[in-house]
């Protein structure tokens, strides 16, 4: 029985893999590479978050009642994950691998800790509440 | 807008909280370097010596627990998705106490005999009861039951356990008890110590945050279920056990050394298989301290039947080796990343409120990567001269003394280069 645990979980090892593959070539000093894969990276974590902010929170709001509770500080942490995709990029633009490597390991950081709470408590609780429709949110969660 | 930034924040205890902790612990390693350069030779040779008694103490409960303090602080709200209740009230009150106590039954052990010891250890006391009950109520209340967070509870508990055990003894050193019973307190107090406080902690941290930040595979869910609550329940069958039948200590303790040393081994081959391969010191820390965990178990059984130098071996391997430098490893991140998340607060608020876009040093640029290589090196120096000193103890001790403090100082340092950078980046915000 799939989930909104299973199936959004798995986009964060998706994009963790990418991630690590971005890093690692810019500690290796190849920048052009370690770009290309950050773009790949940026592209799928905004994707990820529009499942979230147009699909999921929006249901889980209606249902819950909830909207000052957890979606709105999820929200929030996508915007201070957005501000370092920014702060990144110019990183690039200005070749300087120490930034990058600097702000890498602090998104990780912030990343990881947002999706941790996702997985351990938005996501389970999502799963519960919205038991019923599933499928069609599943489903709507799997277009591109 | 204001409301969301707040929100968000809300569930982070205020930077001061998690940060007198952490700020405070590196001196206390300076203080045991110095303990050491200054007595030279006498806690390599006897374990019962004041000033032994006294390095353990300043490492244990001074560099150790004041930081699991300060880093449960910071990483319950985003483990369990519950704060530490009244953090402010319990940050101020356990601190001064804790500094205070850990101070006085160093000096007791080293000078000051029994009065010391008596404070010290109801200082310590006074000082963690309260940090004790606010953990508990924060698990109690958390949004979320897992493995990790039973870990911790149980963790709380050992520590409850290892600090009555603390206090009796203090009462046996005060006089009125044998001196066979002292020793079984003491092995009690320092298992209680070691495999439940810091193991169940280190063990619940660790299955939460191998996995996520260096990108590992995830324990296998019967360890994360069975192995903190196994530990647990063996450290309370050693309790009435070794009381009733002390020849079974410190036997007794074999199969919770067992648990601690595959959980070590799981966590080393988890690492090897790990998506994220850039070079990484807090990696390098884990890897480290695990394997010191590993020799120390090997080392183990030597010191129970052998004694003397086998068990400065273990003890080095056990603390500064193993457990030591798994928290150097987590504080090298987390007081740079804490301050720049509260930074880059301030910058989003400011570019909603102002517009204008403030730049704030990322991690690297608070703590930067050399000053942490140079941290490990000394800490590794620090560690062979340790392991190498029964050869030479009378000059050996000592310089393991000298590369304590530097070891310990440069950490130190660092976290004040930390608070710096962000005091003038705060600046810039008017
Ligand atoms: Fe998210
Ligand atoms: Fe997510």
């Amino acid at each position: 029985m799939p989930s909104i645990t299973q199936h959004l979980s798995g986009e964060h090892r998706a994009c963790d893999h990418t991630f690590a593959a971005a890093e690692a070539r810019a500690a290796e000093g190849d920048l052009v590479a370690s770009r290309d894969l950050f773009e790949e990276f940026f592209e799928a974590m905004e994707r990820h978050f529009r499942r979230e902010e147009s699909v999921l929170f929006p249901e889980f709001e209606a249902r819950t009642g909830q909207t000052q509770g957890p979606t709105l500080i999820m929200r929030h942490e996508h915007e201070q994950m957005r501000r370092v995709f920014q702060d990144l990029a110019t990183a690039f633009d200005a070749g300087d691998a120490g930034q990058i490597l600097g702000l890498a390991e602090t998104l990780l950081i912030l990343m990881q800790q947002h999706n941790t709470k996702e997985e351990q408590m938005l996501y389970p609780m999502s799963d519960q509440a919205l038991a019923d429709r599933l499928d069609t949110l599943l489903e709507a969660m799997q277009r591109p | 807008m204001r409301g969301i930034a707040d929100l968000s924040l809300e569930q982070a205890p205020p930077l001061w909280t998690p940060f007198l902790f952490l700020f405070g612990a590196p001196w206390f390693g300076v203080l045991a370097g110095a303990l050491l350069l200054k007595v030279g030779a006498l806690p390599v040779l006897d374990r019962w010596q004041g000033a032994a008694l006294a390095l353990t103490h300043l490492l244990t409960l001074g560099v150790l627990t004041l930081s699991m303090c300060g880093a449960s602080i910071q990483l319950l709200p985003v483990l369990v998705g519950v704060p530490v209740p009244r953090v402010r009230w319990v940050a101020a009150w356990t601190w001064p106490l804790l500094v205070a106590g850990t101070l006085a039954l160093a000096w007791g052990f080293l000078e000051g005999g029994t009065p010391w010891l008596v404070a010290g250890a109801a200082g310590t006391l006074a000082g963690l009861a309260p940090f004790l009950v606010a953990m508990g109520l924060a698990l109690a209340r958390a949004r979320v039951s897992h493995h990790s967070l039973r870990a911790m509870a149980l963790a709380c508990v050992s520590l409850a356990v290892t600090l009555v055990l603390g206090a009796l003894l203090v009462a046996g050193l005060g006089g009125y008890r044998t001196f066979d019973e002292i020793v079984l307190l003491a092995g009690l107090h320092l298992s209680w110590g070691l495999l439940g406080w810091v193991g169940l902690l280190l063990a619940g941290v660790a299955w939460q945050v191998v996995p996520l930040f260096q990108m590992t595979p995830e324990y296998p869910p019967l360890v994360r279920r069975f192995l903190a609550p196994g530990l647990f329940l063996w450290l309370v069958t050693t309790l009435p056990v070794s009381w009733l039948w002390p020849g079974l200590w410190p036997w007794i303790l074999l199969p919770a050394l067992l648990g601690m040393a595959w959980m070590a081994a799981l966590t080393l081959q988890l690492q090897r298989r790990r998506t994220r391969k850039t070079p990484d010191l807090t990696l390098d820390y884990w890897r480290l301290g695990m394997a010191c965990l590993l020799a120390a178990l090997a080392v183990w059984p030597l010191g129970a039947l052998w004694g003397g130098p086998w068990v400065w071996w273990l003890g080095t391997l056990m603390l500064p080796g193993g457990v030591l430098s798994l928290l150097n490893g987590m504080l090298l991140k987390i007081v740079p990343f804490l301050s720049w998340f509260h930074l880059q607060h301030r910058q989003m608020a400011h570019l909603r409120e102002r517009g204008g876009l403030v730049e704030i040093p990322h991690m690297h640029a608070l703590l930067p990567t050399t000053l942490g290589r140079w941290q490990w090196r000394l800490h590794l120096l620090a560690l062979m001269s340790a392991l190498a000193t029964p050869a030479a103890p009378g000059l050996l001790a000592r310089v393991t003394g000298g590369l304590l403090v530097a070891a310990y100082g440069l950490l130190g340092l660092a976290f004040i280069r930390v608070w710096l950078g962000y005091r003038s980046a705060q600046g810039q915000f008017g």
